[in-house]
């Protein structure tokens, strides 16, 4: 029952994909002006190569963020998913789960791309690509917290970037840090673990506190 | 069994206060329904038609001193969310899916899925030739009839329908008039409001004017 339900949920969001393209195109194009913009130097760009790739993917993934629950919220379906006999978390953590696929899933599937445009040392390709499949739920999950809260103001876009980025910080940290030590070839075990850590605790604890900010917007309107 | 618990109301809500912005809407207002009992709230726009529905059914941040279903206390008035269906006046439609694809959505939410099932009730809504067709593209009435289609779906025994009767037309409204008079008559019960005059003939019905009853509530409180 719960595979339907994300399946109606994935192909509801893959139909509105004009949407989801959004921050998967800004996410190349931003990792796109680097080169253009500080010369194609691979000795310039390749200690910059991890940093530019997660802050962008960090900035994409915000993009994405304020059309998580709004749609769902205006048109009456939450208060219906509340209202049903799957827990409303577990509605809540298929949403993101179908978010990601659509918006974080993407974002790692290419960045091997543009890692090789930034001319990133091949060491530090699997530590990015892990890091980034670790870290962009992360983005996600904690994100749909803020998206919760914000879902009723019009235009909050600002007010969840206040209140999320200082979350999405230790994850910055750690993703764009695990590649630059493989460079150095040391392994970057300390990374990633956190980093899996930091997703296992925001897949348990994200989901709750999201539904229950939507639970406080739906009972007030 | 329906003649068992009829003596015991189905839900009895005490001291209901709510506020919406600054305004005040209730101040320990009572209800109670009955099992088969046709409860009809009117009063004009504004006077929390809405809000009311929504606080018995618990999604609306509503003080209720005591909360009764079948003579038991509700604690939490999600517990019995299971026993009702509330259909909001937006029709909690999901655009992007096509119609048979919210209905068999909707029967996931309340775990009772079964496509014969869903055939069946696409066509006792009169949307048959319409399943395969995007909600989006659909007019206001035929997302409405999606919507009730959800009654049709679900065994419950409380109906809460807020302005089921929009956009609806002349034979959406006898279809639904029908619907309501065949639940009571099998010892549910509806709550509902409306702005239109809708008669159910041979069935325990009563009109709540929520302004006026208020307006009660507040001249006792001035005394």
């Amino acid at each position: 029952m719960i595979g339907r339900v994300f399946h109606y949920e994935f192909l509801q969001a893959y139909r509105r994909r004009s949407e989801l393209v959004t921050p998967v195109v800004f996410f190349v194009l931003v990792c796109s002006m680097f080169p253009l913009a500080l010369g194609s130097v691979a000795d310039l760009l390749a200690p910059l190569a991890s940093g530019v790739i997660w802050v962008a993917a960090l900035l994409a993934t915000l993009l994405s963020l304020d059309q998580m629950f709004r749609q769902d919220f205006d048109d009456g379906i939450l208060e219906q998913m509340e209202l049903s006999e799957v827990p409303f978390y577990q509605l809540v953590a298929i949403k993101i789960l179908a978010h990601w696929c659509l918006t974080g899933l993407p974002l790692v599937v290419l960045s091997p791309l543009l890692a090789m445009m930034l001319f990133m040392p091949s060491e530090s390709y699997l530590s990015l690509i892990v890091g980034l499949f670790l870290g962009t739920p992360i983005l996600s999950l904690i994100g749909a917290i803020g998206a919760a809260l914000t879902v009723k103001i019009r235009r909050g876009n600002v007010v969840l970037s206040l209140l999320i980025m200082p979350l999405y910080v230790p994850v910055l940290i750690f993703g764009a840090t695990a590649p630059v030590m493989a460079a150095q070839g040391i392994m970057p075990a300390a990374q990633l673990l956190w980093l899996a850590a930091m997703l296992v605790l925001a897949a348990t604890l994200a989901p709750l506190a999201a539904s229950l900010g939507l639970r406080i917007n739906i009972y007030g309107s | 069994m329906v003649e068992e618990v009829s003596s015991v109301p189905l839900l009895e809500a005490k001291g209901i206060c709510c506020e919406r912005g600054d305004k005040q809407l209730f101040d320990s207002f009572d209800l109670s329904l009955k099992a088969g009992e046709i409860l009809q709230l009117a009063g004009p726009n504004g006077s929390g038609k809405t809000t009311l529905l929504r606080s018995i059914c618990g999604i609306f941040d509503a003080r209720i001193d005591s909360l009764v279903w079948r003579g038991i206390p509700v604690t939490d008035p999600l517990q019995y969310a299971d026993e009702l269906l509330y259909l909001g006046h937006r029709p909690a439609i999901r655009h992007h899916l096509t119609l048979y694809e919210n209905l068999s959505w909707y029967s996931c939410l309340s775990r009772c899925s079964d496509s014969a099932q869903l055939d069946q009730v696409i066509a006792e809504v009169g949307l048959q030739g319409y399943e395969d067709e995007l909600a989006s593209s659909l007019s206001a009435g035929q997302k409405r009839r999606i919507a009730l289609a959800r009654l049709r779906l679900v065994d419950c025994n409380l109906w809460v329908l807020d302005e089921p009767f929009a956009s609806l037309d002349v034979e959406g409204v006898k279809m639904l008039c029908g619907w309501i008079q065949s639940f009571v008559q099998s010892g549910g019960s509806v709550a509902y409001s409306t702005h239109q005059p809708v008669e159910f003939s041979g069935c325990d019905s009563r009109i709540l004017n929520i302004d006026s009853s208020r307006t009660l509530n507040r001249g006792g409180a001035r005394q």
